[in-house]
């Protein structure tokens, strides 16, 4: 079962949907990244912050996410770049 | 669909896709107190023309505003903690698109003296900066468009310790 990763900020721009569904996405939120930088590479090479992945993290609703912290199938998580309100 | 303005005692926060009025904003904390305060402290940011040498004709901002709105309750309850649980506070933030001049946040507090209201304003604005879950896109004269370099955000744990969030 997919988890259903939500875009924000620059990283709206890698699909037209504002969103990434990933393929048996089961493991930790480090796990996650990784996976997430593998769907840039080949779905979207051309993507020029790709690099950013590395410094966003994963959250839900409630809070940011701990890279160990384990994701169950079936989640929904949000991508959240480097911030720059105010 | 709008989201619901967090509505504590003291704390209200509220990120929106409608304009700021920068009225309602001081009627709000204007009887903050009820005869106690002397001073109150307010900051509004707004959409500047330039941007690093680049001529700036519109901003976006992109929020996650659940969670927007739960860091910016935070934050404001740091400040109750930092300077007097007596402190009132108003933190507004904008998303979708604003013209120059526009205000994008707006801050506003409450407190007996002006030392707690001068600096409990300048904190809560310096810790949107690194902790809000919100994003900024430049619209240039040109044409082209940016989305503004930022802050990482702070990623232990949930219950563990952090200096991230120091006054």
């Amino acid at each position: 079962m997919a988890i259903r990763i939500q875009l924000f900020g620059a990283f709206r721009e890698l699909t037209d949907t504002s969103w990434v569904d990933l393929e048996e996405g089961a493991g930790s939120v480090r796990d996650v990244k990784m996976r997430l930088k593998q769907w840039t590479a080949q779905h979207r090479p051309d993507f020029l912050n790709a690099e950013l992945v590395e410094d966003s993290v994963l959250a839900n609703d409630h809070e940011i996410l701990g890279e160990d912290r384990v994701i169950g199938d079936g989640e929904v998580l949000s991508l959240l770049p480097p911030v720059c309100g105010g | 669909m709008e989201n619901m303005e967090k509505n504590e005692k003291n704390i209200q926060v509220k990120v929106t896709s409608t304009r700021i009025q920068t009225a309602e904003i001081i009627e709000n904390i204007l009887d903050g107190g009820q005869g106690a305060h002397g001073a109150e402290a307010f900051f509004f940011g707004k959409v500047r023309s330039k941007n690093l040498g680049r001529e700036v004709v519109a901003v976006s901002y992109d929020a996650h505003v659940p969670l927007a709105e739960k860091i910016l309750a935070e934050i404001a309850a740091e400040t109750r903690v930092h300077w007097g649980d007596s402190l009132r506070l108003v933190v507004f933030h904008r998303t979708g698109k604003l013209a120059v001049g526009e205000v994008s946040v707006a801050i506003g507090v409450s407190s007996p003296h002006r030392d707690e209201a001068f600096r409990a304003c300048r904190y809560v604005i310096e810790q949107i900066k690194q902790r809000a879950p919100i994003w900024k896109k430049e619209f240039y004269h040109d044409g082209e468009t940016t989305w503004v370099k930022g802050h990482a955000l702070c990623q232990h744990a949930h219950g563990e310790s952090s200096s991230c969030h120091a006054p």
